[in-house]
């Protein structure tokens, strides 16, 4: 019974850590922790519940006018009425956060390709 | 009419555009002597939904240039200089001013005069995000001409109200909201570019409030070096001329600025880092590297970065500027040098490859080689390779510095490559 209960302590403990390993974007005033759902990584809001960030969307092309396009997932998050805030991972490389009005947040370029995939 | 529509439809298809494809199932890296990958590169960065791609690869080429032989490059690249600063060297020295959209040859010929740039620490380009949350509901109202509609930021809706007479007290609003965004300026020198910025467009706004001048006081300075480009006005573009240059520059351990068609009717500039050949037991395909502005999740989703390089240059055929690379003062180009290329797999050619040839990373004191077999490393420089009878390529890497490393008669010896 002890030695199952240690083991018990240990699988917690190593499922513990793992979450904390998790992929983290930090900007000046706050840390975006991301959770791994249907393939994409987004905010714990969207692991229960349903959220703006994991709503589907269509993929529309922007028109360049033979300029220089922008950055189309961070074109494709504002199209869908959320907000682009690039912040740092732990590694010191930068990355895109996609925020919606609910507070759900996804990885910029989750969120691209998840409906570039749909719209196929 | 029907067939009119159904041409319109057919040409708007032949001009989709994708600039990426990855590697198909199937293929994987071979090792052979065209392998390159620069090592040293500075970190990653997302433009976010301003078009300054131009400035973000520019900067990538001359940041490489002052840290990537550093003895620390992750704290050299700390103190990397402004990508708002250096976006600012897309015009002459008389127009001080931050365009969307530019060209990365300007930026890097102009940047010769001083080589200098304020600490991106001081002008960040962060602030310019943080700007997007203020004066939201004003900007919505504002009529845009098409061709200004990607320019319409908060710079933008405030060089339009100075033209009108903006008042005192919105000239203080503006200051407060961009003391609170972090703009490394105090408040009495904001209102004075304020008081003063009724005949200034809004891309000069941008640029004397996002670079504060005592930012320059602090500059971070950057080695005297050449611009190399191609094409030349002579020479003419082709899938070889490009892969040749790109080789020559990564050889020489430089990266690669270029710029190429990446939407129906846009352009975009990313970097090139390296480059390889994929193959699988029949065909193989050269691969570029692109360090991109988009992001660390975008490399992961992109096989970090590897991309067909001839889907690349067809695209950088259609646009008129080309590649360039920075090189230190006093070395050159190897111009006699022609990149490895082939089409078919190894197996299929004159036997020299075998088509199981994966690369692995040995690492052996100092030195680090890539391998063909995992269990069976380059020999070391003091094995006698005649009793054992083997002979090949390889790249390794010997005090940090990339090498190509011969193996045959004369022993293992890791040379500097060409």
């Amino acid at each position: 019974m002890k030695f199952l209960f240690v083991i018990l302590v240990l699988l917690q403990s190593i499922a513990w850590s793992n979450e904390s390993q998790g992929l983290t974007i930090q900007t000046k005033d706050k840390v975006y922790r991301f959770h791994q759902k249907e393939n994409v990584r987004v905010s714990e809001n969207c692991l229960k519940s349903n959220c703006l960030a994991l709503q589907r969307a269509e993929l529309k092309t922007k028109k360049a006018d033979g300029k220089y396009v922008g950055h189309p997932a961070s074109d494709f998050c504002e199209q869908e009425k959320g907000e682009y805030i690039v912040g740092k991972r732990e590694s010191g490389d930068e990355d895109g956060v996609c925020v919606f009005k609910d507070n759900s947040y996804i990885l910029g370029w989750d969120y691209f390709k998840r409906n570039q995939k749909e719209k196929k | 009419m029907k067939l009119l529509w159904f041409v319109f439809l057919f040409s708007s298809f032949a001009f989709a555009v994708d600039p990426y494809k990855i590697k198909p199932i199937g293929y994987e890296p071979v090792c052979d002597k065209s392998n390159i990958e620069l090592k040293n590169l500075p970190p990653l960065r997302d433009q976010g939904r301003y078009g300054l791609c131009y400035a973000h690869s520019s900067l990538l080429l001359l940041e490489h240039l002052r840290c990537s032989n550093s003895p620390d490059p992750s704290s050299c690249y700390d103190k990397q200089g402004s990508v708002l600063h250096l976006a600012r060297f897309n015009h002459t020295r008389s127009e001080e001013r931050i365009d969307i959209g530019g060209n990365p040859i300007s930026v890097l010929s102009r940047f010769l005069d001083t080589k200098k740039l304020a600490p991106e620490k001081c002008a960040e380009y962060d602030d310019w995000k943080k700007l997007d949350q203020y004066q939201k509901e004003e900007r919505k109202k504002l009529t845009l001409p098409d061709s200004e509609r990607d320019e319409a930021d908060y710079f933008y809706y405030i060089s339009r109200r100075l033209k009108q007479n903006a008042s005192f007290e919105e000239k203080s609003c503006w200051a407060n909201e961009l003391v609170e965004a972090g703009i490394n300026q105090n408040i009495q020198d904001i209102m004075k570019v304020l008081n003063e910025g009724k005949g200034l467009e809004w891309q000069e706004l941008r640029y004397q409030l996002l670079v504060p001048k005592s930012c320059l006081k602090e500059a971070t300075s950057y080695p005297d070096y050449t611009l190399h480009t191609f094409p030349k006005y002579n020479e003419k573009k082709s899938f070889k001329g490009f892969r040749d240059f790109i080789f020559r520059s990564l050889s020489a351990g430089v990266p690669v600025e270029a710029s190429f068609k990446a939407s129906f009717d846009g352009y975009h500039s990313a970097t090139i880092v390296g480059q390889r050949h994929v193959c699988d037991k029949l065909k193989c395909e050269l691969q570029f590297k692109i360090q991109n502005s988009y992001g660390k999740s975008w490399q992961d989703i992109y096989d970090d970065g590897w991309v067909n390089a001839e889907n690349l240059t067809e695209l950088m055929e259609h646009q008129s500027m080309g590649v360039s690379a920075i090189l230190p003062k006093g070395k050159s180009l190897s111009m006699s040098v022609s990149a490895p290329y082939y089409e078919n797999s190894p197996v299929r050619s004159n036997g020299s490859f075998s088509s199981s040839r994966k690369c692995w990373e040995v690492r052996e004191g100092s030195q680090e080689f890539i391998t063909d077999d995992r269990g069976k490393r380059p020999p070391p420089v003091t094995t006698n390779p005649e009793s054992r009878g083997e002979r090949g390529v390889w790249s390794c890497s010997k005090d940090g510095k990339k090498y190509f490393g011969e193996y045959a008669l004369q022993g293992w010896d890791c040379k500097k490559m060409q």
